[in-house]
């Protein structure tokens, strides 16, 4: 629960405690002042208008025996209208001083009092009216002490009576008022050593309770600040990295913003070779339209020619086939020779000129032979050179066809290059336009960069002011801690 | 190998003028300076036939195989209206029996063909081209250098073959030529 009371509650606890002290002090104080000015004024009201009465009882019991002295002095009336109003104000003085008196010994000192001025102004008026009439003035005198004096005498004794029981009210009064007083102060008093002692209870253990959160949480900051002057150390240390790093990217950077540029310049050339390329390619098409067309006419011909081939081996053949018999009838021709030298040998004389003719007849069978031989071998030759003519007739229709479609392909690959030129133009133009945004973003980048190099400067700046100022917080933290535990402290 | 137009239009020419020149000579008689032979193959063999010995060429002649005492005899065949029987002349000379010989020559002595596969010619040999080459029989016994300077050729001796014939026809107890 302690730990759980934070500072402010507990100093406001204690506050708190220490104003409902103060508070019960100020109220018994009131309380004991309202009780002292109540007596007081008690005092003042009743026992001091009582004695101011008394006392203007005297002063009228003076005034009359003044006005009857000076009427016994001079016989004038005005003095005795004055007697009479000195009468009239002592009966008012009675009557205001009856309303005041609230004990039965003070009605009864009043009534002793009126009943003494009684006989007293009764004593008065014979001496007035003795002296009214032609008296002498030592007559008046005796009549004045034997009749006047001794009731002025009761008079004074009665008024002092009261007087004096007034002073004494008055004192007792005064007593009661003081008494009251001086228990209330003692009150006063005891409350506020009471609070004296809550408060100094409440600083004791207040100054433990906050002295040892305060000796924790100062150690905890000490801590923190220790880790916060190694962190802005690191922090120190890393900027300086960063504005290190950050100078070598500004650097990059630039040498990246030539390189974007040079890409462009780069890009622009390409496009401008791609136009021209895509001009070649176009015109290249042309040229492998105009040569499929060639193949196309190479292509009828060598099938005419594979035609005419074809017939030249059929009448190789049919040729062959001719000398066939030729060499058939040539060697007929040879047997029959031979076998008429044969006969001819054997008929004698006449045979002899048979046998020349048959001889003849064998030579020439012989060369026909030979002829029908060498023919057979250019037929031969023909028929080996068409067909190798219509083999390779046939290998050229074959690499025409290939060679045709190859031109197809070829075309269609002009027409792919075409689309592909036309493709990379627009694709260098694209990157043209990209790295000239690009080179727009490096600059900003770059810009950026060094605003960010300047904030890392800042930043180790503020890094070293955060060091020193983590510094200064462990020194304040050592100090704290030393103003609030030294003995901790001294333990450290 | 090629011959142009031009060469066979002159080979033509050259024939016709030969075998013409060959009426305007005189006679002359053919045995008189020479001997006549026949140039044979057998079995891929050059031999020479002597023309004298021989009463006749074929070629191309049925021949109906017959039994008989020799593995040599191929059969009979119908030679100017007369059967003969053939003999396989490679056979005769100790060659491997081989396809069936396509020429056939009619001895003189006796009245029986001798078969042969080829027929290289009829060529006339001067008596000094003829020597005499000791052999194992008698059929065998003279060699002939050919005219063309194409090498020699073996002279068969054709009424000595038929002789040894008949003598191994006899001692079968078979039939003859006669």
């Amino acid at each position: 629960m302690a730990r759980e009371t934070t500072f402010a509650r507990k100093i406001a606890l204690g506050f708190a405690g220490a104003v409902v002290l103060t508070l019960s002090i100020g109220a018994v104080a009131i309380f004991a002042l309202r009780s002292v000015t109540a007596s007081k004024d008690a005092v003042i009201q009743r026992d001091v208008q009582l004695m101011v009465g008394a006392e203007r009882l005297r002063t009228g019991i003076e005034r009359k025996s003044s006005a009857s002295r000076a009427f016994l002095l001079g016989r004038a009336e005005r003095f005795v209208e004055e007697l009479n109003e000195g009468r009239r104000g002592f009966t008012e003085v009675v009557g205001h001083m009856k309303g005041l008196l609230h004990t039965p010994e003070g009605e009864r000192l009043l009534e002793a009092i009126v009943e003494a001025d009684a006989q007293h102004e009764r004593a008065r008026d014979q001496v007035i009216e003795f002296r009214r009439t032609d008296a002498t003035p030592e007559a008046v005198q005796r009549l004045w002490e034997e009749l006047t004096v001794p009731t002025r005498a009761v008079l004074d004794r009665n008024v002092k009576a009261l007087v004096d029981r007034d002073e004494k009210l008055l004192e007792e009064a005064r007593a009661a008022s003081n008494d009251t007083a001086t228990s209330a102060i003692e009150l006063v008093i005891a409350i506020a050593v009471i609070a004296a002692l809550f408060a100094i209870g409440i600083a004791v253990f207040l100054g433990r309770g906050l002295g040892r959160q305060i000796g924790t949480a100062v150690g905890q900051v000490q801590s923190s600040s220790a880790e916060l002057q190694s962190s802005a150390t690191e922090q120190a240390t890393g900027s300086r990295e960063q504005a290190t790093a950050m100078n070598e990217v500004s650097t990059t950077m630039s040498e990246l913003l030539a390189t974007s540029r040079q890409i462009a310049e780069s890009a622009q050339r390409v496009a401008q070779i791609a136009d021209q390329t895509a001009g070649a390619a176009r015109s290249g098409e042309g040229t492998v339209e105009l040569a499929d067309q060639s193949i196309g006419g190479i292509r009828r011909h060598v099938d005419l020619v594979v035609t005419h081939m074809l017939e030249l081996g059929k009448k190789s053949q049919q040729i062959g086939s001719v000398l066939d018999i030729v060499s058939e009838l040539a060697e007929q021709t040879n047997i029959l020779s031979i076998n008429a030298t044969i006969e001819a040998a054997g008929a004698g004389e006449g045979g002899k000129r048979f046998a020349v003719v048959a001889d003849e007849i064998r030579k020439l069978s012989d060369r026909v032979t030979g002829s029908a031989k060498e023919i057979r071998g250019l037929i031969d030759e023909v028929r080996a050179a068409v067909n190798t003519t219509v083999m390779a007739t046939e290998t050229m229709s074959k690499a025409v066809d290939g060679g045709s479609r190859q031109f197809g392909d070829v075309a269609g690959s002009f027409k792919q290059i075409g689309g592909m030129v036309m493709t990379t133009t627009q694709a260098a133009r694209e990157i043209e336009l990209s790295t000239k945004q690009q080179t727009t973003a490096v600059e900003q980048v770059n810009v950026a960069i060094n605003n960010v190099a300047q904030a890392t400067r800042e930043n180790e700046t503020s890094s070293s002011q955060t060091l020193q100022t983590a510094s200064q917080l462990a020194g304040l933290s050592r100090d704290l801690l030393r103003l609030v535990e030294p003995q901790g402290m001294a333990r450290a | 190998m090629t011959a142009g137009p031009d060469d066979l239009t002159g080979h033509a020419a050259r024939l016709r003028r030969e075998f013409d020149g060959g009426f305007a000579r005189p006679f002359a008689t053919a045995g008189s300076d020479g001997v006549e032979l026949l140039a044979i193959r057998v079995a891929g063999h050059g031999y020479a036939i002597r023309l004298a010995e021989i009463a006749g060429l074929f070629a191309d002649r049925t021949v109906t195989p017959v039994p008989g005492p020799l593995p040599e005899l191929r059969g009979l065949a119908n030679l100017r209206g007369a059967l003969v029987p053939v003999y396989d002349l490679g056979l005769l000379l100790g060659h491997p029996a081989g396809d069936a010989p396509r020429w056939l020559a009619l001895a003189t002595a006796r009245r029986v063909a001798l078969a042969f596969d080829g027929l290289d010619g009829h060529t006339v040999a001067a008596p000094d081209a003829i020597a005499m080459e000791p052999g194992e029989g008698r059929a065998l016994r003279q060699i002939v250098h050919r005219a063309d300077g194409a090498g020699q050729l073996l002279l068969l001796h054709l009424p000595s073959l038929l002789d040894d014939i008949a003598a191994r026809a006899r001692r079968a107890g078979g039939p003859e030529g006669r």
